[in-house]
């Protein structure tokens, strides 16, 4: 299974990485970016789920 | 005066980002994660380990000069397996090839305390390798990872501050 990597941002700083998504719970001072956060509301519509 | 001793001083942290590697900040520094007590002390490598050697000899010469090339920079480890998700930080961040961040080191300090300001510091910016699993060996399960350091994010005296 393919290892899902989300934007993330710096909450002090607004800088910008990357993290693995099952590894953001390790970093409290991250969090996914407002594009990503974007992204992941398009993908969670029921329209766009496999019936 | 005294020298430094390495035991339990070591402190190594992985953090996404940094926004200046040669001034990282104290919150920068302590919102990322401690490795130190998650990789083995055998076979850990980070830092630089030399130079390219250029061979430049003038016309005139009737030796070999030779100058100091494009620095070489190393870094390797192995990190430890834990059968509690919370504890298993390593494997979860460095889960791929290509994962991008910066490798923090500072000696001389224990290595519970967080970083204060005025903490000498060295920083490299690293992408990670492909994590390899490690056949048992009768110890610990681990698994071994390079990671692929970037010059233009490495500062190897790096000072940090408020």
């Amino acid at each position: 299974m393919a290892v899902e990597l989300v934007d993330v941002w710096d909450k002090t700083t607004g800088v910008k990485g990357r993290l693995p998504k099952d590894a953001l719970k390790h970093y409290p001072n991250y969090s996914p970016t407002p594009r990503q956060k974007a992204r992941d509301a398009v993908v969670a519509t029921p329209q766009n789920k496999e019936s | 005066m005294a020298k430094l001793l390495s035991d339990e001083n070591w402190k190594i942290t992985f953090v996404p980002t940094l926004s200046d590697v040669s001034n990282p900040t104290v919150a920068q520094l302590n919102a990322g994660v401690d490795l130190q007590c998650l990789v083995a002390m055998n076979n850990f490598q980070l830092g630089a380990t030399g130079e390219n050697t250029i061979d430049d000899p003038a016309l005139c010469s009737g030796s070999n000069d030779q100058a100091p090339g494009k620095t070489t920079f190393e870094a390797s480890m192995e990190f430890y397996r834990f059968d509690q998700d919370e504890e298993d930080v390593a494997y979860t961040t460095f889960a791929d090839k290509g994962i991008g961040g910066y490798l923090i080191r500072r000696i001389g300090k224990d290595h519970r305390a967080d970083y204060v300001a005025g903490d000498d510091v060295a920083v490299y910016q690293v992408i990670t390798g492909t994590p390899r699993p490690l056949s048992p060996s009768g110890g610990y399960e681990k698994f071994a990872l390079g990671f692929y350091i970037q010059g233009g994010g490495t500062d190897e005296r790096a000072k940090v501050v408020a």
